[in-house]
């Protein structure tokens, strides 16, 4: 007996274990590939905004690696959703836009509700107005990714407060990298949202120093502080900027191309400001009054001296450490702006 | 001799007592009270014995009637109701919603003798041309008004808008809000009488008179009517309303139900029951129907149990929608000739199909194995919903489906184990799939299982396993406690059956707008069932407010604007009266918005301006750097003599203190008062005060003219500085001087920019300096409950300074510190500050008293904050200005 049993059992095993093979046996999608799937799209996201120092060949390349790597025999349609629609980004960064729209296709075919393929759909439509109308066909309280994004296009749209408040509050809700990649436009965004600009305001979004004939031609754009000298902008600019340098709105020594530094926004600052008031006898207001300077860096004998006493009694600058000037640091054309909307609020 | 006389005892004189003058005067004084006594007791006795029903007079032709159990019960409820902020939220309620917020502000509430008063039953009816009827049977609280009511008569008692009228020997009042000083404003005219121990009030004189008189068929008269207000219940209100209202809400329904609607025949009227709380809603709606069709009559008749599959469903289940009519079979024999044109279209091509692909019919194919339940439901966590069918014959099941598998077009997958489960997965043919797509049901591949009398379907694979692995382990819905609260209330024995949660999904009768759907909402998880009971067709809703706690968005906020909003929003809650908003929009407009009614009202000022509430709500000023003042009362509507025109050039945002505003002028570095329309020059100075002058409660004005010669100083609104005053400043600096109040000195503090904390005493010399490492460029905020100087840094340092040198520090992340302003608020209503970070970013940070971050911070906003009670409950909300040009509100904890 024992002879029949032992093979009959072997046999049974036998044949068990290949009727097992008959079952596709899967695990469910555990919460971990959710993460590995936020690390690609972390990557995308610094492939898309660059930042400085990125290696994006090498970054590419990990992407790609990742995404290989992902499980697309998953029976989980939330997740596969997700998983395409990062392909999706992938192929549209790569600049293949057919093998884009076909991944973003399939991910929409498993769920049209999920977030980032509602977000990649935007990030594919190249043009700002339509992906912006795309999203707001969605309710996107709950989707911060979306805001963001959204923020994003109303910032390059010019509408500043209304990205702003997008931007704030999505940040507090998403992993760090995204106030990382988004902080320079969020900052400009606030920065921008109370600024009058009558000109370009996309000359504003540069944080490259501004040069001294910038400065004049901002100041001439953007109010009607010059109006007198200039004869009401009638003034060529070769004739403008001497007169400006004889009259002390600009050292001698300072070329149009030089770049402006505080001292001398503090120097043209203030002699708008008492040309506004009418009162020429302020260009030497402070240094009769001073044994020595009640600023660190400033000395009393300084071309400045007035001009920046003037202007930070006055508030159209400041200290920024509450103790040092740094008349030597430089200032980009949105610093000037703020400065220049002060002066012209006074 | 002397005869001893026996001495007598005294005699007691039986002396009559006059009656002095004070006892007649007394009873005098008392007569009327007990004439008012015996006056009181008959009316109470009459009250008694009258048993007048309001239901003889009604008119009996009316369009509703809303039947109340007991007036405070409903009102105290109402009041109250979260539910009633949200469907008035919209503006086409403005008047209703004002009207509330006004009664809610009303002592007379928490009045015993009020609220005993009115704890009677009232019906509510409802005429053609929105003519309104109460009536209500007062019983014993009658019996005072009885009294009252002759007395006003004889002695002319009068009241503004009220007068006494008389026709056709009915007496009756009208009441009217015309304003004689206002002619223009439109007014309402309310008509009621008394009748007994009855109450009627109506909006149409007519009505009235109708009613008093009797002259029409009352409801009384009318059976069916009668018996549903006669019924007596434990709801909070019954409503009898025509049967075609309701059956309009079914408009959206399944098609199925529309078609079948059709078929019935329902009465004129239908008796609506409706207990609501804020926690809790629920409807119950019964209404005799019959119908002609036999297919249907048979449906009516029949009776149903709970359905089996409630016994599976696991505990994570959101939604799930339940139908167990009777099973395809039943059904195609009873209603075959209900079926809208385009599902028997689609019903013949799948006929045709089956027999051509599959050699069999429908019938056998489908209907011969097929039971009585199925429906769908969705669970947490999975996105797709499950389908299932009761399977009523296994075996010719199995048959069908090995048969459907051997055809080479129809595809079926391995076998998968998920999860320990044993699914299958096939490919659906396309009749079928067009079959159920009638029903807006996807299924092209779906994974599908047999577990007990059920088979289920779904898209995910996942979804299914989950599903099976849940009930297996008995982690079942019919187990959880929210499932036992919604049984105790409606039984689940139905043939229609939802279970909802609005997270996931929205029933059809939720979906779309309006006030009473968007209310229902709040409740966000519910049950609602159809039954069939013999003659009577059972509708029954409940739902419950599971929803979130904590900081939530106010109903009707935000508000969205067309200019950029000013920093500061102002609230105005002048006694007795509902609360007024106002800010500043685009360079020069000033807004009033009443959130009781929705109303706004605009101004234009002729500069940028800084506006400032009188602190006893009574006034709004607003000061342009013009140098323009406006007084404005309500609806921007400007005070005699304003605006004054200064022609100064203002430097900095004005001081108020109590009539007197004082000015810093920019010319010529002066500072001004304006007191009784008279501008006076108090000070000039070396250079100019660009800082808000801070003012104690005694009138003691704290200034700092920016420079680096600057001074502090401290004088009276006469001009006389105190002495030892004016000192130097400790250096320059962006925020005021600010004032410490202390019981019996004085103590000011200043802060420069480069973080030097200065306290000085009232002579002006230093009690304090502490260097708090920081640059600054505002005012600290003193709070007097823990005696803590809260500032923030421009790096984002919160800090908390206390005298004696105790500092706490925290560090915020992302904030401008630079402008951003602190606020001090008690949020919790506990004694102690909270400390709210706004101006710095798009949003509102919060803080504790010890700096510890707040529980539903932040908040998106960004301007400075300020609580209000926008509905009239007794609670603040808090308000905030985005830069996005909205204005937000947001409900405390």
């Amino acid at each position: 007996m024992k002879k029949i049993i032992l093979p009959v059992a072997l046999l049974t095993i036998l044949l068990s274990c290949t009727s097992l093979q008959d079952d596709l046996v899967h695990q469910s999608s555990s919460p971990e590939v959710f993460l590995e799937l936020q690390e690609i799209e972390n990557d995308l996201l610094l492939l898309t905004y660059p930042q400085e120092g990125t290696d994006l060949p090498n970054l590419f390349q990990r992407v790609n690696e990742t995404l290989d790597n992902q499980q697309e025999n998953s029976l989980n349609r939330q997740y596969l959703a997700n998983l395409y629609s990062l392909r999706s980004w992938a192929a549209w960064l790569s600049k293949d836009n057919n093998s884009a729209k076909s991944w973003l296709d399939k991910a929409m075919e498993q769920d049209s509700r999920e977030e980032r393929v509602i977000l990649v759909q935007a990030i594919i439509t190249e043009d700002i107005q339509k992906a912006l109308e795309g999203i707001e066909q969605v309710e996107i309280q709950d989707f911060y990714r979306l805001q963001v994004y959204k923020a994003w296009l109303l910032y390059h749209l010019g509408q500043y407060g209304e990205a702003v408040t997008l931007y704030d509050k999505a940040f507090t809700e998403l992993p760090p990298i995204y106030g990382q990649i988004f902080h320079e436009s969020r900052d400009l965004a606030w920065q921008l949202k109370d600024q009058e600009i009558l000109g370009n305001a996309v000359d504003y979004l540069s944080d490259a120093p501004i040069l001294m004939e910038e400065m004049v031609k901002r100041t001439l754009q953007e109010s009607i502080l010059l109006d007198g000298i200039s004869r009401q902008n009638g003034l060529p600019f070769r004739q403008l900027y001497p007169l400006l340098q004889q009259r002390g709105f600009i050292l001698e020594n300072k070329p149009s191309q030089r770049q402006v530094d505080r001292g001398d926004a503090a120097l043209f600052l203030w002699m708008l400001f008492i040309e506004k008031e009418n009162h020429p006898e302020w260009q030497y207001k402070y240094s009769p009054h001073f044994d020595e300077s009640p600023i660190e860096d400033l000395p009393l004998d300084s071309p400045y001296f007035d001009a920046v006493l003037g202007c930070v009694e006055r508030e159209l600058m400041s200290l920024p450490d509450g103790s040092y000037f740094y008349p030597g640091l430089l200032l980009s054309g949105l610093d000037y702006l703020e400065m220049l909307n002060r002066l012209k609020n006074y | 001799m002397t005869d001893k006389i026996k001495e007598q005892p005294p005699v007691k004189s039986k002396r009559r007592k006059k009656k002095g003058p004070m006892s007649w005067i007394i009873r005098i004084l008392l007569l009327p009270f007990f004439i008012v006594l015996i006056g009181f007791i008959i009316s109470l006795g009459l009250s008694a014995l009258d048993h007048k029903d309001p239901l003889d007079y009604m008119p009996g032709e009316i369009l509703g009637c809303v039947k109340v159990s007991s007036v405070e019960n409903l009102l105290g409820k109402l009041l109250s109701l979260d539910a009633a902020d949200i469907m008035l939220a919209s503006g086409q309620w403005a008047d209703i919603r004002k009207n509330l917020v006004d009664l809610r502000s009303m002592d007379i509430w928490a009045n015993p003798i009020f609220q005993y008063l009115i704890g009677i039953p009232m019906d509510l009816g409802l005429y053609d041309d929105d003519q309104i009827l109460l009536a209500a049977n007062m019983k014993l609280s009658a019996a005072p008004i009885r009294l009252a009511l002759p007395l006003v008569k004889w002695f002319n008692i009068s009241f503004p808008g009220l007068e006494s009228k008389s026709q056709q020997a009915m007496d009756y009042f009208s009441f009217s809000t015309a304003n004689p000083e206002r002619p223009d404003e439109p007014a309402q005219t309310i008509y009621f009488a008394f009748k007994g121990n009855l109450f009627f009030l109506s909006t149409a004189e007519n009505l009235l008179l109708t009613t008093l008189g009797q002259q029409a068929l009352s409801i009384s008269r009318y059976p069916v009517l009668n018996q549903a207000l006669q019924q007596q219940g434990t709801e909070d209100i019954r409503i009898l309303i025509k049967t075609e209202s309701i059956l309009e809400k079914l408009e959206d329904g399944p098609v199925q139900l529309k078609e079948i609607i059709s078929y019935l025949e329902f009465p004129d009227y239908s008796s609506l029951a409706i207990n609501i709380s804020n926690e809790e809603i629920s409807l119950s709606l019964e209404l005799p129907v019959d119908s002609s069709h036999q297919g249907l009559k048979e449906l009516l008749n029949r009776r149903n149990g709970a359905p089996a599959v409630l016994s599976d469903l696991p505990e994570s289940v959101e939604y799930a929608s339940i139908i167990s009519l009777g099973s395809p079979q039943e059904l195609m024999a009873q209603l075959g000739s209900l079926m809208g044109e385009d599902l028997k279209i689609k019903l013949q091509q799948a006929e045709q199909a089956s027999q051509l692909m599959m050699k069999m019919s429908l019938e056998e194919l489908l209907y011969s194995w097929i039971g009585e339940e199925w429906g769908v439901y969705g669970m947490k966590s999975y996105p797709e919903p499950i389908f299932f069918l009761r399977v009523a014959d296994e075996k010719t099941r199995q048959e069908v489906f090995q048969s459907i598998f051997s055809r080479f077009f129809i595809s079926q997958q391995d076998n998968i184990r998920l999860e320990d489960q044993q699914l299958q997965q096939m490919q659906l043919p396309w009749f079928i799939q067009s079959i159920i797509k009638a029903f807006k049901v996807d299924l092209p591949e779906p994974y599908f299982v047999v577990r007990g009398d059920f088979i289920y379907f779904s898209n995910s694979a996942e979804a299914l396993a989950h599903s099976l692995s849940s009930s297996e382990d008995g982690d079942l819905l019919v187990k959880t406690e929210l499932w036992d609260e919604f049984s105790r209330r409606i039984s689940p024995s139905a043939s229609f059956e939802i279970f909802y949660s609005l997270k996931r999904s929205i029933p059809f009768f939720l979906k779309g707008q309006g006030p009473v759907v968007d209310s229902l909402k709040l409740y966000n998880q519910g049950m609602a069932t159809l039954q069939f009971r013999g003659d009577n067709l059972l509708i029954s809703l409940s739902a419950m407010n599971t929803g979130e706690s904590g900081i939530l968005a106010y109903p009707g906020f935000p508000l969205e604007r067309q200019k950029r909003l000013g920093v500061k929003t102002i609230a105005l809650t002048p006694n007795g009266q509902s609360t007024r908003l106002y800010w500043l929009e685009g360079k020069d407009s000033l807004v009033e918005y009443h959130p009781a009614s929705g109303e706004f009202f605009t101004a234009q000022l002729n500069d940028q301006a800084w506006i400032m509430a009188q602190p006893n709500g009574e006034s709004l000023w607003a000061v342009t750097e013009r140098g323009a003042i406006y007084r404005y009362g309500p609806k921007l509507e400007l005070r005699p003599g304003y605006p004054r025109l200064t022609g100064l050039r203002i430097s900095c945002k004005p001081a108020l203190w109590r009539d007197s505003l004082i000015l810093a002028e920019k010319e010529d570095n002066s500072l001004y008062i304006l007191k009784d329309q008279q501008l006076t020059l108090l000070r000039q100075f070396q250079s100019p005060v660009l800082s808000v002058p801070a003012i104690s409660q005694d009138g003691l004005i704290a200034v700092y003219p920016k420079g680096f010669l600057g001074e502090l100083h401290i004088f009276n609104t006469q001009g006389t500085s105190m002495e030892g005053w004016p000192v130097k400043a400790p250096g320059i600096s962006y925020g005021s001087p600010f004032f410490i109040p202390q019981r019996d000195k004085l103590l000011l503090g200043f802060l420069t920019q480069a973080g030097k904390l200065t306290i000085f005493d009232g002579q002006g010399q230093i009690l304090e300096e502490t260097d708090l490492q920081g640059v600054f460029y505002q005012t600290p905020l003193w709070s007097p409950v823990n005696s803590t100087l809260y500032m923030l840094s421009e790096s984002g340092e919160l800090i908390g300074w206390s005298p004696g040198n105790h500092i706490t520090r925290t560090q915020l992340e992302d904030i401008s510190g630079e402008e951003a302003h602190l606020n001090l608020m008690d949020l919790q209503e506990d004694g102690s500050p909270e400390i709210l970070v706004s101006r710095g970013g798009a949003v509102i940070l919060g803080f504790s008293e010890n700096l510890t971050p707040l529980d539903g911070f932040p908040i998106t906003g960004g301007q400075d904050p300020l609580l209000a009670d926008l509905n009239g409950d007794g609670k603040d909300e808090l308000i905030t200005g985005g830069y996005d040009k909205s204005l937000r509100a947001y409900t405390l904890p």
